[in-house]
């Protein structure tokens, strides 16, 4: 009877290994015998929550949009705006001329003309990812089927920085008002859409109608991989090409191997600790700086970014216009955050709720500011919280501190005024101040250029000196490769563009 | 027969409709504002109140249970908040994974439980019965996101043998199932020893051998037929648990299954995804539990006599 059993179960597992014999496993990638895969699979742990340039600001969303739609400016690697989809002329400071050339058409074949620039721009008006992108705007009048002018209301620093954003890709008039559903999907970019199935797959072939140069790949395949270690598994076992989005203890693994390839790059995202400075005692200036003397950056970084990242002591991206590089913040020093604390009326130190999201590297950083801040006499009772129950805490301002993020790096004015603005959503420490208002407003408008450098240089003393902010480190973005990967434009901000992305068959 | 079955499906109608109004109650209390998760950090108030109108969110908690029960009466379960698809339509897409998924766990559950169960029971107390208890007792406590990277690791990177995840064919499902089936098995192991041991010592069965039936057929035939009763209970409450709580499994192994679907759904406050999720679930988990309910009449003549009645 027991040996029957074994018997039994010895043939299950045989079964199970013929089952495993028979053929490879990653058939999916079908190779052409020589030259770059016509077919690249590139896996990823975020997920692709809208196929709608104008639905998000998320990288995984925009990231799409840089294969499926155009801007009518780009922005090169030094910052630089540079002509995307149009060129453009700036008779005045409130007027910009923009002029498509002929025989652009969208991945359905339909033309792109001017029209469809002004339908882009009243559409960004009904979506609140966009409406502010457009607010400056006054009108936009269609010249010719390949021209538009657009007026402004006021002087826009950023303006052409801002229209580079992925968020106002050109959109077709007739594809989105045929299906209000879909028709956003369509534009003029290098490939199509074929399939989207959130949190799992996303499918592009490419548009061989493009009206610049071809595309290097027949079909791009983002498979969202949630787990990090089962999207370097999938890498290794040539399942995709591409995995975007590891950390830094993936390193030695894929450095291990030589047929794949790391790719850093210096994020531009800055991890920060914000005031609650309407809520006391994170109302008085004098609590911040102490606390701000009780934040340790440099173990901060080890803790969270395996020492690889870098102290960031400003409100303004890396690589944006304007960032004072000399602006020191404030350094770790415990006894003079205590001695700080007791004249300002706490002698026995704090206590505090931070408030972060769950996981790496927010309670990563939290607990390591509570260790820190401990010797300050302040006492830190970490809040691990759901994205969702953070953003409307954030909100409604029923924060004491929390730990965030900032990511954009279009548009210094964007920044500053998504930070600091008294009207700003993204105003999470929560500061209303007239003069802060009136700087950003001005510094928007100045068309000198040094003179508007300064003003950003001001607007950053300004925050620093009343400590509204403690910004903390940007770190390092990790991707990995099949080895000999070349085309893609790998971004600081983690909007790669994959357009020219060719992988060498096997 | 059929009137049992159409009252077990009747019964389904109050189920469904508390649980929707448990949902709405339990969302509604969760800290955290469903437009604040797809409006973008910098829209305006008025934005803001103008999603919220769409979304139906200004509408009291009762004005919109009456109204999701209305939309959910046409096979309406709403629009997701996240995607703008409708809720149906991507949990039709999922179920069938999601249904693989559970039938390869079960299947490799009761391969490996059925087996050991009748050893451990036939051979009680001995190295073989411990045996049996222990390699159950290593399946029930290895956490299965350990387990599927092992599983990973070995099949899929050193040996090649199977995908590391994904949906492409029949390979791709063999790892996942073994992880969810591991632990299914440890307690499918120990309900199948003890439904034997019960039976083990029935007179009947001593009968049997003392005219001459071979130890085999007295096992197998008389004993274990017997015994199926407690062990399909487990299979069917093992099925259930897979098909609404396979999270951890679809995301080591990217699995796009219907588990993930309504966890992030939660955690992205979106209400119509959550509650389509977990009433399509509830529906299955019935249907399930009624079928298990059937299969007793086909296993056991006198239940089906209590079923005509």
């Amino acid at each position: 009877m027991f040996k029957k059993m074994v018997a039994f179960l010895l043939c299950a597992m045989m079964l199970v290994s013929l089952v495993a014999c028979g053929g490879k496993t990653n058939d999916d990638n079908t190779d052409t015998p020589a030259g770059p895969k016509e077919h690249v699979i590139i896996g990823t742990g975020n997920e692709f929550t809208t196929t709608d340039p104008q639905g998000s600001n998320s990288q995984a969303p925009l990231t799409l949009a840089t294969l499926t739609h155009e801007t009518l400016t780009e922005v090169d690697a030094k910052g630089n705006v540079i002509p995307g989809l149009a060129t453009y002329e700036q008779p005045d400071a409130l007027t910009y001329i923009f002029t498509i050339p002929a025989g652009v058409t969208f991945t359905n074949g339909d033309p792109c003309t001017a029209d469809d620039i002004a339908f882009t721009f009243e559409r960004a008006k009904e979506s609140s990812f966009t409406s502010g992108k457009v607010s400056s705007v006054a009108s936009v009048e269609v010249l010719s089927d390949t021209q538009v002018k657009i007026t402004l209301s006021a002087p826009n620093q950023d303006f052409l920085t801002t229209v580079a954003h992925k968020g106002m890709s050109i959109l077709s008039r007739k594809a989105c008002t045929a299906d209000p559903e879909h028709g956003f999907e369509i534009g003029t970019g290098r490939y199509y859409l074929t399939k989207w199935v959130p949190a799992d797959v996303t499918e592009l072939e490419r548009y061989d109608g493009y009206h610049g140069e071809k595309a290097a790949t027949k079909t791009i395949t983002f498979r969202h991989i949630a787990e990090t270690a089962a999207r370097i598994i999938a890498l290794q076992n040539k399942e995709v090409d591409i995995a975007l989005g590891l950390e830094a203890l993936d390193v030695p693994t894929i450095e291990a191997d030589s047929s794949l390839e790391l790719v850093k790059i210096e994020d531009v995202q800055c991890k920060y600790l914000t005031f609650n400075v309407n809520a006391a005692p994170f109302n008085d200036v004098k609590v911040r700086q102490a606390i701000s003397h009780a934040v340790n950056k440099d173990n901060i970084i080890i803790g969270a970014t395996n020492g690889e990242g870098k102290v960031h002591t400003s409100v303004v991206n890396k690589t944006q216009f304007g960032l004072d590089e000399t602006l020191k913040g404030y350094d770790y020093n415990p006894d003079l955050a205590k001695s700080m604390l007791a004249e300002a009326g706490y002698p026995n130190g704090l206590e505090i709720t931070l408030s972060c999201y769950k996981g790496s590297p927010f309670e990563t950083i939290a607990a390591v500011f509570q260790a820190d801040a401990a010797k300050a006499g302040i006492t830190i009772k970490i809040n691990p919280v759901e994205p969702a129950a953070l953003k409307a805490m954030m909100k409604e301002g029923s924060h004491e501190m929390a730990i965030y993020g900032w990511t954009d790096a279009i548009g210094t004015d964007y920044t500053v005024r998504s930070l600091l603005y008294s009207t700003s959503g993204s105003n999470r420490c929560k500061v209303a101040d007239p003069e802060l208002d009136a700087m950003i407003d001005a510094a928007l408008c100045e068309t000198d250029t040094a003179k508007r450098e300064q003003m950003y240089k001001d607007i950053q003393k300004w925050v620093n000196d009343r400590a509204l902010y403690i910004m903390l480190y940007t770190g390092i973005i990790y991707n990995a490769t099949a080895a000999g990967t070349t085309g893609v434009t790998w971004s600081a901000n983690n909007i790669h563009n994959f357009c020219y992305v060719s992988v060498p068959a096997k | 027969m059929y009137r049992y079955v159409l009252k077990r499906l009747m019964m389904l109608i109050p189920v469904i409709l508390g649980v929707i109004l448990l949902i709405f109650v339990v969302m509604d209390l969760a800290p955290g504002d469903p437009v604040l998760m797809v409006a973008s950090p910098d829209a305006t108030e008025e934005e803001l109140e103008a999603l919220r109108v769409e979304m139906g969110l200004d509408k009291g908690l009762l004005h919109r249970y009456v109204s999701y029960v209305g939309n959910m009466l046409k096979g309406n379960l709403g629009t997701s908040y996240t995607t703008n698809r409708a809720v149906l339509e991507v949990y039709m897409e999922r179920l069938p994974e999601t249904l693989k998924l559970a039938v390869g766990a079960v299947l490799v559950a009761i391969l490996c439980s059925i087996p050991l169960g009748i050893i451990a029971a036939v051979y009680q107390n001995s190295w073989k019965d411990s045996a049996s208890m222990v390699t159950a007792l290593i399946g029930v406590s290895m956490p299965s996101f350990w387990l599927g990277l092992l599983l990973m690791l070995l099949f899929s990177l050193k040996l090649g043998w199977f995908p590391s995840g994904g949906t492409a064919g029949f390979k791709s499902i063999v790892l996942p199932s073994i992880t969810m089936g591991m632990s299914l098995a440890a307690v499918m192991t120990r309900t199948t020893r003890s439904a034997m041991l019960d039976v083990l010592r029935s007179d009947y069965l001593r009968t049997a051998r003392s005219k001459g039936v071979s130890e085999q057929k007295v096992i197998l035939k008389h004993a274990f037929k017997n015994a199926l009763i407690p062990i399909i209970t487990i299979f069917g409450s093992q099925f259930s648990y897979v098909i609404g709580g396979a999270v951890l499994v679809e995301t080591i192994f990217s699995y796009p299954g219907v588990g993930k679907m309504v966890v992030d759904a939660i955690g992205n406050r979106d209400i119509p995804s959550v509650t389509g999720g977990i009433v399509m679930t509830t529906i299955m988990v019935t249907c399930v539990n009624l079928v298990i309910d059937l299969l007793y009449a086909f296993v056991d003549p006198r239940i089906k006599g209590q079923y005509v009645k």
